[in-house]
């Protein structure tokens, strides 16, 4: 198993063997709810990880380049989300030949767009609903910016 | 570097590469300009925080209220804090983190550069909302825990609570995205040869706290929601006469609370770590030590949050005094290794090496306090006085802070081509440690005196009056301190009367000393191989074995090899 999994299949442990033990000495709810949040979330991880990297072939994967980056990149393009010049494949030297990455005005309009939603929760819908417009154009500017540069 | 590059170099600042305007900073997304507009974004916090603690320092120097009343002292308790923590010290941490994860890795840049902008942007605009409470007719006033019923719709009715609410859950979600992109970038993007036990153990910290980050940031942001649902909507999830529960905020706010504070530590122990190895000119004694100690700070930390809520009543002290105390047995063996790597060693007392050396000593006098705290017996007895300031204002002025600014020496000049001045900075650090000394060890003895904390007045009868002057006096020496800083930070690298940085000023380890500085777009034009913790170190050897000249870095004297023997 890659250090990758280990490190989070410690927290689950812990945090299981910890939250049994904090129910039993507590009966008490939020703690024991959240400690087994912890406890599964990490754990899911592991187990999604381990399968999709089990699925994946190749050399072991605590060199950088193994199982744990390619088992990522599968995932991404499974739910669409490869960045757009293949982040995780980039090497670092060949990544010198165009500059990257590219600059975007996407992320500060993103949050400009949230910090007008949030204002507008506190001050009212006029607030907020240009917020959610200027959101909505975010996001096609965000994706077709990506299908721009691919 | 071409004698051309070096008097290009030489006209004035060059961040991050290049020249770069308003525009091209707006729109960025290569980490290390988004590391930079973190960095300068909390230190620009820190002052307004600062200013706002000098405030109520001279509102407390002597016996009654002199120029604030209660409410505005509320106000600036409350905004020092919650500004400090999520507006300073997670912005720097983030900075750090953004600028230095992908050189160390030898990784062109984060795994989402976009992503990583958008973190920045939600940071500074859930920064501005919080503080902009202070102009729609008062902050928040109920203390950076925001404790219910005083932060409910009764007692806190104003709009500045509500924007402190929507300023935190920007941080919140900014933080959680962020750490998504440490851990992907972390896990995906080493060079090859950069094993996950090849790492700089700052790199580490960064991921155990990513972890951290990811698992209780959201327990902070879903808390706030319910709170704001109760403030707005009419909930009554927190309000007890409705069937809601009080305490319920309390153990949401500390799963996140208490895991925070080590979000604000673990990173600045990587730095330490670090820095203390290149000033001794030895290998960092027990690599595995550290990094094993930083993973058993970090799970331990999911079991100890409600030893903040000893005095409740209705949590189980004995298993929140055991966990709390085990949270010793990790940091202890990082003291012992920092001290074996000095050990023997061939130190030199530069500022980044002093203000660790200060961290060593102040974060220990604040770790000390932490078991007695953790004792539920003495914490009944010293709960909420001045005696709880003292300890989290050592581990978090003397821990975090004086790491924060041993890493911008030591950093600095890699980001920006120049080097901070010596001497400044000798002196910068002298008035820290005293001022930090004189404000912060007279609370310690103010608590045990009784003296509650979050207080605007007290009786001249108390017999607080002197120590309280201390105090005062103290943090006026920080304000100097500060000043002191920021002169060198704008003559150094502003005013460019900085000495021009060379690529390894210091004699480092790890990749970032491998690049140029400050790095080109891509980081890397060519990486050295990478066959133990230390690739750079090795490369010097490796060049020293052919050309004896090559082993001499451009500045300092380096650690030999010989001292390869010595490791842990």
């Amino acid at each position: 198993m890659a250090e990758e999994l280990r490190f989070f299949l410690r927290t689950a442990a812990y945090t299981a063997v910890i939250g049994i033990l904090y129910w039993i000495l507590s009966y008490e709810w939020a703690g024991s709810v959240m400690l087994a949040f912890v406890a599964v979330a990490t754990g899911l991880v592991v187990v999604v990880f381990f399968l999709v990297v089990r699925a994946t072939r190749g050399p072991l994967g605590d060199g950088g380049g193994g199982k744990v980056r390619r088992a990522g990149l599968a995932v991404a393009r499974l739910v669409g989300f490869a960045e757009p010049r293949g982040a995780a494949g980039a090497e670092p030297l060949a990544a010198g030949l165009e500059p990257i990455p590219v600059g975007s005005v996407w992320p500060l309009l993103a949050a400009a767009a949230a910090s007008m939603i949030g204002l507008g929760l506190v001050y009212g819908p006029w607030l907020s609903l240009p917020g959610v417009a200027l959101a909505a154009i975010t996001v096609w500017g965000w994706i077709t910016q990506l299908d721009a540069r691919n | 570097m071409t004698t051309a590059e070096l008097q290009q170099r030489a006209r004035g600042p060059v961040l991050a590469g290049e020249r770069a305007g308003i525009v091209d900073f707006l729109t960025t997304t290569d980490h290390k300009r988004i590391g930079l507009l973190y960095l300068f974004t909390g230190l620009g916090f820190f002052l307004l925080a600062g200013a706002l603690s000098l405030v109520m320092r001279a509102e407390l120097t002597f016996p009654d209220l002199q120029f604030l009343d209660e409410a505005t002292y509320n106000q600036l308790f409350t905004m020092h804090g919650t500004g400090m923590i999520f507006f300073f010290a997670s912005p720097v941490v983030f900075g750090l983190a953004n600028y230095f994860i992908p050189l160390q890795i030898g990784a062109p840049d984060v795994a989402f550069p976009r992503l990583n902008a958008l973190t920045y942007w939600l940071a500074l605009g859930g920064g501005l909302i919080a503080f902009s409470g202070f102009l729609v007719g008062g902050a928040a006033a109920f203390g950076w825990t925001g404790y219910v019923p005083l932060s409910g719709p009764i007692f806190s009715p104003g709009s500045g609570s509500n924007l402190w609410i929507i300023g935190l859950v920007f941080a919140g979600t900014s933080g959680i995205l962020g750490a998504v992109n440490f851990v992907a970038t972390i896990f995906s993007m080493r060079a090859p040869g950069m094993t996950m036990f090849r790492m700089p153990v700052f790199t580490w910290n960064m991921l155990v706290t990513s972890l951290l980050i990811m698992l209780t940031f959201p327990v902070l942001t879903g808390a706030l929601a319910l709170l704001f649902i109760d403030r707005t909507l009419g909930g009554h999830v927190f309000d007890p006469a409705a069937g809601g529960s009080a305490i319920l905020w309390q153990h949401l706010f500390w799963f996140f609370g208490h895991p925070e504070v080590y979000i604000l530590i673990l990173p600045f122990f990587g730095v330490v770590t670090e820095i203390i190895p290149v000033f001794s000119g030895k290998p960092v004694f027990g690599y595995r030590g550290f990094v094993f100690a930083t993973m058993l700070i970090g799970v331990l930390s999911y079991s100890v949050w409600a030893h903040h809520m000893f005095t409740t009543g209705v949590v189980s002290n004995l298993f929140f005094a055991i966990t709390s105390m085990m949270i010793a047995i990790p940091t202890g063996v990082k003291f012992f290794n920092w001290i074996a790597t000095m050990w023997r060693g061939r130190l030199r007392f530069q500022t980044p090496m002093l203000f660790c050396i200060g961290f060593l000593l102040m974060f220990l006098v604040g770790g000390l306090t932490g078991p007695f705290l953790a004792s539920p017996a003495i914490d009944y007895a010293v709960h909420d006085t001045y005696y709880v300031v003292a300890h989290f204002h050592y581990v978090l002025f003397g821990g975090s802070v004086f790491a924060a600014f041993a890493a911008l020496y030591y950093w600095l000049p890699k980001m920006t081509g120049r080097m901070l001045d010596e001497r400044l900075g000798v002196a910068h650090f002298w008035l820290t440690l005293v001022g930090m000394n004189l404000t912060f060890f007279p609370m310690h003895l103010l608590g045990l005196e009784g003296m509650p904390r979050r207080i605007a007045d007290y009786p001249a009868s108390s017999g607080w009056t002197l120590l309280n002057v201390i105090i005062s006096g103290g943090s006026a020496i920080l304000a100097v301190s500060i000043l002191v800083l920021a002169w060198n930070v704008v003559a150094s690298v502003f005013l460019g009367r900085g000495a021009v940085a060379p690529d390894d000023p210091w004699g480092g380890y790890s990749l970032e000393w491998a690049t140029s500085s400050p790095p080109p777009h891509h980081n890397f034009t060519a990486l050295p191989p990478i066959r133990s913790e230390r690739p750079v170190f090795d490369a010097r050897v490796a060049a020293s074995a052919v050309r004896p000249e090559a082993a001499e870095p451009s500045v300092p004297t380096d650690p030999s090899a010989d001292q390869e023997t010595d490791r842990g």
